[in-house]
């Protein structure tokens, strides 16, 4: 009983360390103001666009679902690589300002700074690649996907993944990615949640990737 | 108690994760949307550009050179997503 009791504090302790290391502070460690430009909608697509890359690594798909992930990884590099998906960030407006909701106090450039560097919490170099591993995995619930801060792997539900298309995948996959470089959002539904970095700018790569379809 | 115990695993388990919820982004575009952005793409390709995915660079480069080459729904098109204009 004792031993038990002891268990459940330490892991009620790491619970919440955990959350605070996953914090909008994270974010806040790998930005330099000095180094970042703000962008405008009248710059033209900067060259890192054009040139995202991504280093997925797929485990536990089959064939047809290797193809389909494939599939929405090209959507999420031509999607990088639009003008639409620079303007529909740095324009995004929530409570009447051009913000994100959990922004870690970046502006909307920086937050799009911050995805064409691509420096994964994990794996902190600016390598302009968008570095994970994606495991799929079966649950009857209503999570699509979720990832760990101590981990690069990301988790995605067959249950969801099978019947998407490849740019609901690529939603899916944008949304936990921009986990891994740092941002996060609130664990209960609010309406403000919906315009987090990783809800609001995964809905805009789903959106802008229906055109590759 | 041990009922108790994995109410709190999962309970401590849900607080770290990163978690994604299902928000109605899987489904397909109806037929009309999808065959307008594919006709787009042909009439680009067939402008010699190519299509994106095999060269960004040179995409971007012919888009600038052929847009006002292209149907006016399709020249539309390609200045929302890719900024370009006659």
């Amino acid at each position: 009983m004792k031993k038990l009791t002891v268990l459940i504090l330490l892991m009620s302790l790491m619970s919440t360390a955990c959350n605070k290391s996953d914090g909008s502070d994270d974010a806040g460690t790998f930005y330099d103001a000095s180094i970042y430009g703000e962008y405008t909608v009248d710059d033209p697509v900067p060259t890192e666009a054009l040139n995202f890359e991504t280093n997925v690594t797929l485990v536990n798909f089959t064939d047809a679902q290797r193809d389909k992930m494939n599939k929405a990884i090209e959507i999420v590099k031509l999607v990088v690589a639009t003008d639409e998906f620079k303007n529909r960030i740095l324009n995004y407006t929530y409570d009447g300002k051009k913000q994100f909701v959990d922004n870690g106090g970046y502006t909307n450039g920086q937050i799009y700074q911050l995805i064409l560097n691509a420096a994964e919490t994990l794996q902190p170099s600016k390598n302009n690649v968008m570095d994970a591993e994606v495991q799929l995995y079966y649950e009857a619930t209503n999570v699509v996907g979720y990832t760990y801060p101590n981990t690069k792997r990301i988790w995605v539900n067959t249950k969801y993944f099978n019947s998407y298309t490849p740019a609901g995948v690529a939603h899916n996959l944008f949304h936990e990615w921009l986990h891994k470089i740092g941002f996060t959002h609130a664990v209960n539904y609010s309406s403000s949640r919906d315009s987090s970095v990783p809800y609001a700018i995964g809905r805009i790569v789903g959106d802008i990737g229906r055109n590759f379809l | 108690m041990r009922f108790l115990f994995i109410m709190i695993l999962s309970f401590s388990l849900n607080a770290l994760a990163d978690m994604e919820h299902i928000s109605g982004q899987g489904s397909m575009p109806p037929s009309k949307e999808l065959s307008a952005s594919r006709s787009c793409f042909q009439e680009i390709a067939e402008e010699g550009c190519g299509h994106p995915i095999e060269d960004q660079e040179y995409f971007h480069t012919c888009l600038s050179d052929k847009i006002s080459e292209l149907s006016s729904n399709c020249q539309n098109f390609f200045g929302r997503l890719y900024g370009k204009k006659k």
